[in-house]
This record gives C-alpha cells, structure tokens and sequence, in this order.
C-alpha cells in the first residue's frame, strides 16, 4: 500500500470547508471517508443554521419568541453546544452570551426571516434547559454563529479514522490531529500576503476578524449591545474547536488578565495580531 | 549622487512590491476527471460545449438577477440528460473553479470546488488576469501555491458561489433542459 492524499473544498456552513486526508489506503476509500465528513457537516449545517428558515434552531427560535415558557425539546446536538455555551457564559460574567441574535439582524449581520421586531430580548441567563428539554423565562433568540462551526468540525472529524492525517479547515476554524510541528499561517488582514506563519499549538485554532465585513462589526458586546472594533485578529489554540471557536469571542470582549484565568481552565492559548502584524499573545 | 541612489532604491522596493502583488494564493483541490467520478459515478459523460446567446444570457441574468459574464458553458451531458458543468465563480477576492452535477430534474446533485484562488483589490476584475487561467490544466496552478498548507483566518462568506448556483439553476431552466 502507498500513501495516499486528498484534499477538498465545498462550500458549506456559510463558508469554505476543507478536508484534506493521508494515509495508507486507496484514494476511493479517502474519498468514501471525505464523504462521511462532509455528509457530517452537511447535517450539523441543516440542524443549526440561523440563516436556515427550516434548521431546528430556526424551529425553536420561533417557539422561543412565540411560547418562552413552553418547554421544548432539543437535540442532542444543541444541547451539547448549549452546555458549553451556559458555562461560557458564567465564567465570562455575561460576555459571552449566544442570544445575542436579535442585535446581529438589527445590525444587519443576520437575515431577519423571523420577523424579530426592535424591543427588548432576554439574554442565556433567561433561558433553562435540562438534557434535552429547553424553556426561557424571556422571550429571546440564539444564534450559533460564534460557536457551531467549530462544533461541526469536531463532529465530523468524529467520523474518521485517527490513523488517518486529518485536517478540516472550515472557513478559519481549522483541525489537524497530527498538530506536532506543523505551522500554520493565520491571516491579519484581507489582503493575501497579511499572513503571519505560527507553530500549532494545539489539535485546534479558531480565528476571529472583521476585515471581510466592509467596516461593519460582526462582534456585538452582549451587556452594553455596542459593535466591538476589532482592527486585526484573534486567534485560540484549544484542545477541540468548538471551544476555541468560543474562546476567541471571551477574549475580544474580556479584560486581558480575566480571560487568561479562563484560558488555562480550558487549556488553551490565545494570540492577537495587529492590522500591521504584530503578535501579542495572552 | 546619494539622494539619486536613494530615490531608485526606493523605486526598486516598489517595484518589486508591484511583482509580488501579481501572486496569488492558489489551491487546487480535485481534477475535473476525479469531480466527475465523484458526482456521476461511472455514468458515461459526453462533452457538451454550450454557447448562450445574448438573449438567453439576458433571460438568465434577469431570472437570477445576478450577471452572466462568461456565455460559454463548460459542459458534459450524460445518458439520461443530467449536466455536468465546470463554472467559474468571481467573488470580491476569490476566483473559483466549480463542478456542479444537476439531474434531468434541473436538482442540483453536488457540487465541489476545483480551484480556489485569492487575491486583492482590482486584479481578480481585471480580464487580463483572469485570462492567464483560462484554458490550463489545474495542475499548472500548484505553482502559485505558497506551500502554506492551511491558512486560519476570518470567516469569509461563500455567498458568491450560492449566487453562481442560483445562475447555473435559471441556465438550466432557461437552455440545458431542453437540449
């Protein structure tokens, strides 16, 4: 047997996903098992897309607004995420917080197919959810933009085989399980050659920037609801990416010397790079 | 003398910025030949050049509402009537090779990207630039490739590809249902 790569793109959870393997199998059973990861993504795509009228978050955001107190049941799958998302969100004192929906359709960041009118939205604290069931005491509405691609990369990587080399890149929120000495080059700024090659620190990296949005924000303060500039980057190494994907949103909006506490509870490293490239890591 | 040298020193830094504004960041994914495997198994594909006329062109850019730019389609029909097509998507900073496979139902059944290319500012607009891609085999694209495996960055948006969907859907409606 040799070894074989491939690699792949499809455009896919509002972005580009790619999938590259290597290993010591035929090049039909690497693309039998591409197929199984994006067939993954596709799934996760289809249960927890906002901009998605019939995903499950969809379905229950409507029941959120429309019935708050009305227990629901969730998947499993968005149950996961919520439970990560609920000790974020204590840790974070409220910084990071995924109901942060309604000001992101407001700010015109999000599609407001659910009709959400200006008014006032409770926040996580608002919302219980045990297992699988869901309710909130305010109406409100989620939004996994800062968190459910780096969850579906984690599950679709779930679905290969670990002697496999692997590395699903899904629009920045990157995986590889043979991170040991690879470097990675992580972009500042739109322009092509603003990249800066860093060691992988860990299995995940997550990054975090404005430079596609045309100057306006797509990071909104959760407590005061003000658009936070963000002039380059910030980028978190962790041990999934789902949590990094998380991380990199405690960090933009936390003081310095309390998101390192956080940080190291997590086991992960965070970095930022300026518009000009310099690094600052935290 | 030393203001002279000077001044084309700096002339020189700021040509050679210009040359390597002319690279790109490339990455080419699979061939056409393993898309078309992939997306239409072994049925057998018949190459299928299709011109579009200004007329039709004009009924597709209406129906999509989003400009048909190329009128030549990259085709490949199989037995039972479905497409295979090999698209280019312009986007703000990224050109974009794409297969798509749609069934004699009009149903888009896969798509993948071939070739994703980046770059900045008005050179991806610009027909000169675009030209020198035309017509070449994608291997010959490796070579732009900075040997960076993996770039992390800020999430950019594959609206442009949905939008070159949408226009592939409305030419199938419009002129491949009935070829």
């Amino acid at each position: 047997m040799t070894i074989n790569s491939l690699q792949r793109c499809k455009p896919l959870l509002g972005t580009f996903v790619e999938v590259s393997l290597q290993g010591n199998c035929s090049e039909q059973a690497l693309l039998n098992y591409s197929e199984l990861a994006f067939d993954e993504l596709t799934r996760i795509h289809g249960l927890l897309s906002f901009h998605d009228k019939d995903s499950e978050l969809s379905q229950i955001n409507i029941k959120l607004i429309a019935q708050p107190n009305e227990a629901t049941k969730i998947s499993t799958e968005l149950s996961e995420i919520l439970s990560l998302a609920q000790s974020l969100f204590t840790f974070s004192r409220g910084l990071y917080d995924l109901t942060i929906a309604p000001s992101l359709v407001f700010n015109e960041q999000l599609p407001n197919h659910l009709s959400l009118s200006e008014k006032a939205y409770g926040n996580f604290a608002n919302l219980k959810f045990d297992n699988n069931i869901i309710s909130t005491t305010k109406p409100l509405c989620l939004d996994l933009g800062g968190i459910a691609k780096g969850y579906a990369v984690d599950q679709a990587v779930k679905k290969l085989p670990p002697e496999l080399e692997i590395s699903i890149n899904a629009g920045g929120d990157l995986y590889q399980n043979n991170w040991q000495e690879n470097s990675v080059a992580v972009r500042y700024a739109k322009q092509y050659f603003a990249k800066r090659n860093i060691p992988m620190l860990n299995s995940a990296l997550a990054t975090s920037g404005n430079y596609y949005r045309n100057g306006k924000s797509a990071f909104i303060e959760p407590i005061t609801k003000e658009q936070k500039k963000l002039h380059g980057c910030i980028s978190v190494f962790a041990p999934s990416v789902m949590l990094a994907d998380a991380l990199t949103k405690i960090v933009l909006f936390m003081p310095k010397h309390e998101c390192r506490t956080i940080l190291e509870l997590y086991n992960a490293q965070a970095f930022k790079i300026s518009r000009f490239g310099f690094i600052k890591r935290f | 003398m030393q203001r002279r040298k000077f001044i084309k020193g700096l002339l020189m830094g700021l040509a050679s910025l210009s040359i390597t504004s002319k690279v790109s960041y490339a990455k080419t994914y699979l061939t056409v030949e393993q898309a078309q495997k992939l997306l239409w198994k072994d049925a057998r594909l018949t190459h299928f050049p299709v011109k579009l006329t200004e007329e039709q062109a004009d009924k597709i850019a209406e129906a999509s509402d989003i400009r048909v730019r190329n009128h030549k389609i990259n085709a490949w029909k199989s037995d039972d009537n479905g497409w295979f097509i090999v698209d280019q998507v312009i986007g703000k900073h990224e050109n974009i090779d794409l297969a798509v496979a749609i069934d004699n139902q009009g149903k888009v059944m896969g798509l993948e990207v071939l070739t994703y290319r980046e770059t900045y500012g008005s050179q991806i607009m610009h027909p000169k630039w675009r030209a020198q891609f035309h017509g070449k085999d994608s291997s010959e694209y490796l070579k732009l490739d900075q040997q960076i495996k993996n770039i992390s960055g800020a999430t950019l948006s594959c609206r442009h590809v949905t939008d070159g969907i949408n226009r592939l859907n409305h030419t199938w409606n419009q002129v491949l249902k009935v070829l």
